[in-house]
């Protein structure tokens, strides 16, 4: 019945972040305590570039449409992992091009949850190469954002009139080890930012990494020695 | 840093901007495809696809063809692909897409007459305008809607449909503005940006480099910005030094790391402002110079340079830092690039040990450090009339960046030569900042020339929407506009 509505009962959405499943009991600690280590105590080498999937910004957006049509809102997890120097958090971006930034991470698969999304590809993005592998503690979901359209804008929250975003990225904080190595794509360059670089500082940015001193201010990071 | 580069980043950059809805966003994507019809796509606003013609309707009989007319003229093969539209306004913000749906449904149109629908949203928090741009199959489509949606109440308020024209557009965006709770994004493009004071290149390969690419938009006060160090011959261009006030350099600037209460330097108020977001990137990038070491006796700290749009912290600015501190970076010691500065990078000593498992070494760019403070404040004078050359530069080159992606490349030439004799005539015109200001005008100049700066090719591989959002943009800024506090950067910094 081509010509028939959907019913439509409720109109807003059920819960901030609808997808989720319901966790009412389990208390996490009152305050968390994250591991930091120098920057130093990483070593950083290079691998093959890896490009983009969407060739422009055009594409990019008009894959994410045929894709929603599909198989419904696209999922995303993007990785916030953290340095320190002078006992001041970094968090680890990688650089494209000369002004932009974003964390390392991308979509998830259909079904894959984001725990094992987010360590696949982190281990694509900066996973070594000489056999070895990394290690990612996958610490703790720090915050999800949503894309109402396809569009660029993406948001803290659902805005109010929408029920079907188009996007959700959902932020997990890694914890790295004391050590290790890192290879990064030749076409990126990764870069630690400190926080007071990030903070308040949409413009150079976007919001979502410029929120994240603001969102990290709730973890106790312990910074470790050089070892 | 290539151009592919920039425009891959575009994707994500873009959130970073503002702009109007993009109508054509909701309909097909076919729209993207239609690459030579660029102009179209700037005036048009009818949302379109390539096939088809768009019509307008408005409440009134008379099909009014929007700006579109030219595609209309095209043959429609069939009424099926037609897209007619109208806008329905008087929504609250909290009234849903599905609100929305819900009540066109009880209107008793056919399903298969409704195509699509786009609310129109703040975009700096994505807050509904209260209004949404409804697409339809057909014009009788639109005009039961028009007679039957405002008698279906959505939150107790009725809503109204008016006809698809940029003066309905505009009336509903009025009432909008009045309702909102923030402003609307507008862009300045002039001082947005930032400085990336601080952030650690991770070099990958031996050169480590630095990202001073942005300026912000939070830069101080034009008099702060003025209070750079006065150039020394010490900071003359070959050698970038730090200018230390106690005798030995690198240990006493770990020792006023650690010792400052405040000692970072912040984001810098960048008084080069707005060269940023219209510096042409792919072609500026080149011509960076590497630089001598320098202070090879002084262990740990090398200068490395990096091929950066950036333009050079010229000072920090701390926001906690006692005046004094805010003069840490000597201008002059950077090389004479604007927009595209090349950077001296330190290298920690903490970041030069030596290769593990054959990797580079990590290199480090704490750029803060205070080695270089005891500003010696340059008379008024000097400043002001720096001050001002800045200005000159700098709004040269964001006019002529605008004229030339309008295709005004001699207007834009003009425009850059005009600020460069304005600034090599004026009294401080031999100054090394003049110099550097004058640089960066020559190399955009040449950028304009060389690059032949086709903005439609560097169009070709971009949004179309955000085309369209520049110019509408642009246009609007001409109208009215306070600068309101911008919380995204100019997107037309990664255009060029």
């Amino acid at each position: 019945m081509e010509d028939a509505w959907a019913k439509i009962d409720r109109t807003t959405i059920p819960a901030s972040v609808p997808e989720a499943p319901l966790n009412f009991d389990e208390k996490p600690p009152f305050n968390r305590t994250i591991n930091v280590y120098p920057l130093t105590n990483y070593t950083f080498g290079t691998k093959d570039a890896q490009a983009e999937k969407d060739k422009s910004v055009p594409e990019r957006f008009k894959r994410m449409k045929e894709e929603y049509e599909v198989v419904g809102m696209r999922r995303s997890v993007e990785a916030v992992l953290i340095v320190h120097e002078h006992s001041l958090p970094h968090i680890l971006l990688l650089q494209i091009g000369t002004t932009f930034y974003k964390l390392p991470g991308g979509e998830l698969e259909i079904g894959e949850d984001e725990v094992s999304g987010v360590t696949r590809l982190l281990n694509e993005t900066l996973g070594r190469t000489d056999g070895e592998s990394n290690e990612w503690t996958i610490e703790d979901e720090i915050g999800n954002w949503w894309r109402p359209n396809f569009d660029p804008p993406r948001y803290p929250y659902i805005p109010a009139h929408v029920t079907k975003p188009k996007e959700h990225t959902k932020l997990l904080l890694v914890q790295l080890p004391a050590k290790s190595t890192f290879c990064v794509p030749k076409n990126f360059k990764l870069v630690a930012a400190p926080l007071f670089e990030l903070y308040d500082n949409a413009a150079a940015y976007g919001p979502l990494i410029s929120s994240l001193p603001t969102t990290l201010s709730r973890f106790n990071f312990i910074f470790n020695e050089s070892s | 840093m290539t151009e592919i580069d920039e425009s891959v980043l575009l994707g994500d950059i873009a959130e970073q901007h503002d702009g109007p809805i993009d109508e054509n966003a909701l309909l097909d994507e076919k729209v993207l495809k239609e690459e030579d019809v660029d102009d179209l796509y700037d005036e048009a606003i009818a949302p379109t696809n390539a096939e088809e013609p768009v019509k307008t309707s408005p409440p009134a009989a008379t099909t009014v063809v929007a700006p579109t007319s030219s595609l209309s003229a095209r043959a429609a093969p069939s009424n099926e692909g037609r897209k007619y539209c109208c806008y329905v306004g008087n929504l609250l913000w909290y009234t849903t897409d599905a609100d929305l749906l819900k009540a066109i449904a009880s209107t008793g149109l056919a399903r298969s007459q409704f195509a699509d629908m786009k609310f129109f949203e703040n975009r700096t928090n994505g807050q509904s305008k209260g209004y949404a741009l409804l697409v339809l199959n057909s014009d009788a489509a639109v005009k039961q809607i028009m007679e039957t949606l405002p008698t279906k109440a959505i939150h107790g308020q009725s809503p109204t449909v008016l006809g698809y024209n940029k003066t309905n557009q505009a009336k509903l965006e009025e009432v909008q503005a009045k309702n909102q709770t923030r402003p609307d994004v507008k862009k300045k493009t002039f001082e947005d940006g930032c400085l990336n004071m601080g952030t650690i290149r991770i070099g990958t390969g031996n050169q480590a480099t630095r990202t001073g690419t942005n300026n912000t938009g939070r830069s101080g006060p034009p008099p702060l910005m003025m209070q750079q160090v006065r150039p020394t011959p010490l900071m003359s261009q070959q050698a970038p030094i730090i200018q230390n006030q106690g005798p030995p350099q690198v240990p006493q600037m770990r020792l006023q790391i650690n010792g400052q209460p405040v000692p970072m330097v912040n984001r810098a108020p960048v008084p080069q402002q707005g060269l940023m977001g219209t510096a042409p990137m792919g072609g500026m990038t080149q011509p960076m110079q590497q630089q001598p070491p320098m202070m090879t006796g002084q262990q740990q700290v090398r200068p490395m340079m990096q091929p950066t749009m950036g333009v050079q912290p010229m000072m920090g600015v701390n926001m906690a830092a006692p005046p004094p501190m805010t003069n840490q970076f000597q201008t002059s010691s950077r090389p004479p690039q604007l927009g595209m500065s090349v950077q001296p990078l330190m290298q920690m000593n903490t970041a030069m040990r030596p290769p593990v498992n054959g990797l580079p070494p990590v290199h480090v760019n704490p750029q803060m450090f205070p080695g270089i403070q005891g500003p010696t404040i340059s008379d008024a004078e000097f400043e002001d009339v720096m001050n001002r050359n800045q200005t000159v530069s700098s709004s040269a080159i964001t006019r002529a960046m605008t004229d030339a992606s309008l295709g005004d490349i001699k207007g834009a030439s003009e425009t850059i030569l005009t600020a460069i004799a304005l600034i090599k005539n004026s009294r401080i015109g031999h100054d090394e900042r003049c110099r550097q200001l004058v640089y960066a005008l020559e190399h955009t100049l040449k950028g304009l020339e060389s690059k032949g700066y086709s903005s439609r090719s560097s169009r070709s591989h971009r949004d179309r929407s955000r085309s369209r959002e520049r110019d509408r943009k642009r246009r609007r800024r001409s109208r009215t506009r306070s600068r309101s506090y911008s919380r995204s950067p100019s997107p037309r910094r990664r255009r060029y």
